[in-house]
């Protein structure tokens, strides 16, 4: 017999080329805060705290960070729309593992979120980072935001296999958000103005994530955050990637 | 018992938030048989079947496909068995031909042999002018041929189908018949089937069981049944509802036996 997997994987990838608004939807966000901040606020670039790449260099994770937004609600919707046509049944006879259809669309997810962290940091370099950090840096940052947002998305398909509701796909995505906000995105640590929100950004994960970007992609901060964040990220993947395995099993009753 | 494709003891299910669906179902079908499992709108029929190709879990009691358990050799049954659900199973963004191709890869056959298949099988249902359409675009009926002919693509042993014909025009009902019995006939497979349709009970099943409220009320082959139930001359249809009647007079009077 032959092995299905590729055949499985294959199906995920159509259908997320088939329906790219999540995809689609994340790099808008994303480009549109790279624009909007930078304007807003890229004056306080020459500060020493920035480093003296400029402040699209220092900006750049949160551009890379904010597609996980919506690239990851993919699988939850596809494997929704499986669930509610019926067809998520005919899957899970066939004799293959059934969380073989979640984990596909999970790495169809995580290929997207590849894809799209290219992007934005090919258009970082466009709005004047410098990317100096060359290749390595580059395929770095793309590695932590697939294996992190692999980890979001493998939550939200949890989420909408547990729940049964394909409202509540976007709801990691929306807590990734939030947390956003509560990291050095826009300002190192140093430069935040509350203390509370330092020690809230330190037991923020996306700090440790955006702080690793920063050196791969320009060099600023320190090394040690890098293996850091790749231990939380894979932490994210692998934890997220389990539960929806075993969460399928809520599908069917 | 060897002989029988399916056994089942006292397999019962309660819904969560629900009834009980299931009271402890004994059920053996031969191999190479066509049996069709009757009852009324919501006697259990469906759970029975969901359980037995192995989609949903029964609470007590267990049951065994061609000899192999539910419980643990679910995926050595699934490529054993082909299953056309109640509501039909179809992806709507697919196309009818690739989505028989897909079926067949899933099996395991290679591109050649799923494309050979999914073209005998829209050729033998007579889907060949929607052999490209997406199955959101089909007419119902059409569905649910697309629906019946995914779960023959891997060639199973045991083809469970409930209510299989339903929508279905009597041109292609005729012809799915055909082919239930040509499967049977040639190649050996065992055909479970449910259906409200008693004609198609008497003409294309061999045994039966009926079902009520959850419990065996009836196993036998579908001559004797008729022969018991319907008097002289009488058909699968009349000796249903006698039949029928009988078991509410019957548990009616245990009633009155009960309140007195
Ligand atoms: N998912 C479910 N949740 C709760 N109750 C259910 C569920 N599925 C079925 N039931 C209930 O279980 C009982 C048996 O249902 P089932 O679908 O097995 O009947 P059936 O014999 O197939 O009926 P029909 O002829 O209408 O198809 C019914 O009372 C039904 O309402
Ligand atoms: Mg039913």
């Amino acid at each position: 017999m032959r092995n299905p997997g590729l055949l499985i994987i294959g199906r995920a990838l159509k259908r997320l080329v088939s329906n790219p608004a999540p995809l689609l939807s994340g790099l808008g966000m994303s480009a549109f805060f790279l624009v909007v901040y930078d304007a807003a606020i890229g004056g306080i670039g020459f500060l020493p705290e920035f480093g003296g790449a400029g402040y699209m260099a220092f900006l750049l994770p949160m551009g890379v960070v904010s597609l996980l937004f919506a690239s990851s609600s993919g699988s939850a919707q596809a494997l929704s729309a499986d669930i509610a046509s019926g067809y998520f049944q005919r899957l899970a006879l066939a004799p293959v593992p059934r969380s073989a259809f979640v984990l596909a669309a999970i790495l169809a997810d995580a290929i997207g979120v590849f894809a799209s962290s290219l992007a934005v940091l090919g258009l970082g370099a466009l709005l004047g980072a410098p990317l100096s950090g060359g290749l390595t840096g580059v395929l770095g940052t793309a590695a932590l935001a697939t294996l992190f947002g692999g980890g979001v998305s493998a939550a939200s398909a949890a989420t909408v296999m547990r729940s049964g509701k394909v409202e509540l796909a976007g709801t990691i995505g929306s807590a990734v958000f939030m947390l956003l906000f509560l990291a050095p995105t826009f300002v190192p640590r140093e430069l935040m103005g509350a203390r509370w929100l330092q020690v809230v950004s330190a037991w923020n994960p996306l700090s440790y994530l955006m702080e690793a970007m920063r050196f791969l992609v320009s060099g600023l901060g320190e090394a040690a955050s890098v293996p850091a964040a790749f231990a939380i990220a894979g932490a994210a993947g692998l934890g997220g990637t389990a539960l929806a395995a075993v969460s399928v099993r809520k599908v069917l009753n | 018992m060897p002989g029988n494709i399916i056994e089942a003891r006292g397999l019962a299910r309660t819904y969560r938030k629900g009834p009980r669906a299931l009271a402890g179902v004994d059920l053996s079908v031969p191999a190479a048989c066509r049996f069709a499992l009757l009852g009324a709108n919501g006697a259990g029929k469906s759970t029975l079947v969901r359980i037995l190709c192995t989609l949903s879990r029964a609470d007590s009691g267990g049951a065994s496909i061609a000899g192999l358990p539910l419980s643990g050799g679910s995926k050595a049954i699934r490529s054993l068995i082909g299953v056309a659900l109640q509501d039909t199973q179809l992806d709507p963004a697919g196309r009818t031909r690739d989505q028989l191709v897909f079926q067949g890869r899933l099996y395991g056959l290679d591109r050649k042999r799923a494309l050979g298949r999914a073209e005998e099988l829209v050729g033998r249902f007579g889907l060949e002018p929607v052999a490209d359409r997406k199955a959101r675009e089909l007419s119902g009926g059409n569905k649910r041929r697309l629906h019946v002919a995914l779960a023959l693509v891997h060639r199973p042993r045991v083809l469970f189908l409930d209510e299989p014909t339903v929508g279905m025009d009597p041109e292609s009902r005729a012809a799915f018949w055909a082919e239930m019995r040509r499967l049977n006939a040639e190649e050996g497979v065992c055909v479970f089937f449910t259906t409200q349709y008693l004609e198609e009970a008497d003409r294309h099943g061999d045994e039966l069981a009926v079902l009520d409220a959850g419990l065996v009320a009836y196993r036998g082959t579908v001559p004797a049944f008729a022969a018991e139930h319907s008097g002289p001359g009488g058909d699968l249809e009349a000796g249903y509802l006698n039949f029928v009647e009988s078991r509410r007079l019957a548990a009616g009077a245990t009633k009155e036996a009960v309140h007195a």
